[in-house]
């Protein structure tokens, strides 16, 4: 199991734009690329921790996603409310990256409540979506899911419960199958079952 | 520690039994109880010590601290099947069952010191643990009922709706026990099996939506079965901390103590080339 705090880690990976307030003439090599040059009033694309770090050294303006605006947002929600499977989302790390922008740079994003409400409603009806098929996955015994579209949050929020459920499972029809078996020789021998081997270890 | 408090209540069930059965015939109660089997018991406790130092030491537990909540552990390594240091596996072996013998049975006086020289022949019925039971089937010796929480009527009343059952007072370890239960002879047994998927499919997704929705949780999780208080357990601890992020951030990050460590050594050794 992840903590939520680890997958915003993998999230701050992401390239977003900001508008820098400075210069700087070369690169910065860092280990997940190199960025620049930094000039100031020409947007620029980076990682969203090098962005949050600028930001809140009020040297940078972020430039919001192209897809972090209500009327996008609104349409995706309709998407995945018409469609009976995940859809496609344009990042995989929407809830995160909306959280971290909002705290530290809520003034660069225009309508943040709005936007912030939007994916809050993405967000539920994904996870809606999720629990029942996780039930129906469950209830209807099936052996295999295909899990298209998922975020790493999404997965990780019944990551603690489905595989311990499933192996809760297996493990109440591992034995059933060993018995049937038992059952199947002791009926061919005839009505008095012979001797079975019982294990004695738990 | 969850063992603690499972030895306390197995104990107290162990005394009500013995009393019940006090009731109803004197020469059973001997038998009845583990504590007359002072080998046996002895043996049994050196395990369960074992046990508990040997969790101690494989499973280290991950810590850390919540702004709102107190430490929590997440055992990363949980473990659903029953294997062989289980401590809820051997509870639900100590589980009683009715039975009576149908067979003269010998050379079982070393268990029970004081009907050292009588044999077990036409008992009426006698309350058994399901690991002695286990031994006196292989040798035909013995035959049992399914007990309460098996029985035909209770398998109705789980197949109609397993949700509204309260499974922990009907038997701690429900699922376990009847496992171990279907495992052995019985004509009943097939539908035990069915009975305890089918109860566990059903029970799942309140399980779930229990443990992500409700704030108070606590008249729910009493209801729930052993096997299903671990999944709930986890879904519960995975979904404060989503709530916390989502409500405050994921805070500050930390230096690791092998960083601080590892620069603490450097100025040491520079001082020391110095």
């Amino acid at each position: 199991m992840m903590h939520p705090a680890e997958i915003e880690f993998l999230a701050e990976n992401e390239i977003i734009q900001i508008v820098p307030t400075f210069n700087h003439a070369s690169h910065v090599h860092l280990i997940c690329g190199s960025y620049g040059p930094f000039r100031a009033g020409l947007p620029l694309n980076v990682p969203i921790w090098v962005a949050l770090n600028l930001r809140q050294k009020k040297t940078c303006r972020i430039l919001a996603p192209d897809w972090m605006t209500v009327d996008k947002l609104q349409e995706r929600l309709e998407e995945e409310k018409a469609s009976k499977f995940f859809t496609q989302l344009p990042t995989n790390y929407y809830l995160e990256i909306t959280q971290m922008l909002l705290t530290v740079a809520s003034e660069d994003i225009p309508q943040g409540n709005d936007i912030k409400t939007a994916v809050k409603d993405l967000w539920d009806l994904r996870i809606a979506k999720l629990r029942s098929s996780v039930d129906l996955f469950v209830k209807e015994g099936r052996v295999q899911a295909s899990l298209n579209h998922l975020t790493p949050m999404e997965i990780n929020s019944v990551r603690p419960v489905f595989p311990d459920t499933l192996d809760a499972l297996m493990t109440l029809h591992e034995h059933i199958n060993s018995s049937d078996d038992r059952e199947d020789s002791s009926q061919s021998s005839g009505a008095t079952p012979s001797s079975t081997s019982f294990s004695l270890s738990l | 520690m969850n063992f603690c408090r499972q030895t306390q209540s197995n104990s107290k069930t162990k005394s009500f039994n013995t009393n019940s059965i006090n009731l109803k015939s004197s020469r059973i109660d001997s038998v009845a109880s583990l504590d007359d089997f002072p080998f046996t018991k002895k043996i049994l406790t050196n395990y369960l010590n074992e046990i508990l130092i040997l969790r101690c030491h494989c499973v280290e537990p991950r810590r850390f601290q919540d702004n709102t909540t107190n430490i929590k552990e997440i055992n990363m390594y949980r473990n659903i099947k029953p294997h062989y240091f289980s401590i809820d596996a051997i509870m639900a072996a100590q589980e009683k069952i009715q039975c009576s013998f149908i067979k003269k049975v010998e050379h079982v006086d070393f268990l029970d010191s004081i009907y050292s020289d009588k044999d077990e022949e036409s008992d009426p019925k006698i309350e058994l643990p399901l690991w002695m039971v286990k031994v006196f089937l292989v040798g035909k010796s013995i035959q049992f009922d399914m007990p309460k929480a098996y029985n035909e009527i209770y398998r109705g009343v789980l197949t109609a709706d397993a949700n509204v059952v309260d499974l922990f007072k009907l038997c701690k370890h429900f699922y376990l026990f009847g496992k171990f239960l279907s495992q052995l002879e019985h004509r009943e047994a097939y539908e035990v099996r069915r009975t305890l998927i089918q109860t566990f499919i059903d029970r799942f997704k309140q399980t779930m939506d229990w443990a992500q929705n409700i704030d108070d949780n606590q008249p729910c999780f009493n209801r729930l079965d052993c096997l299903e208080r671990l999944i709930f357990n986890d879904a519960r601890v995975a979904q404060q901390h989503l709530n916390i992020y989502l409500t405050e951030g994921s805070g500050q990050m930390e230096i690791a103590a092998m960083i601080l460590n590892y620069r603490k050594r450097k100025i040491h050794e520079s001082r020391v080339l110095e």
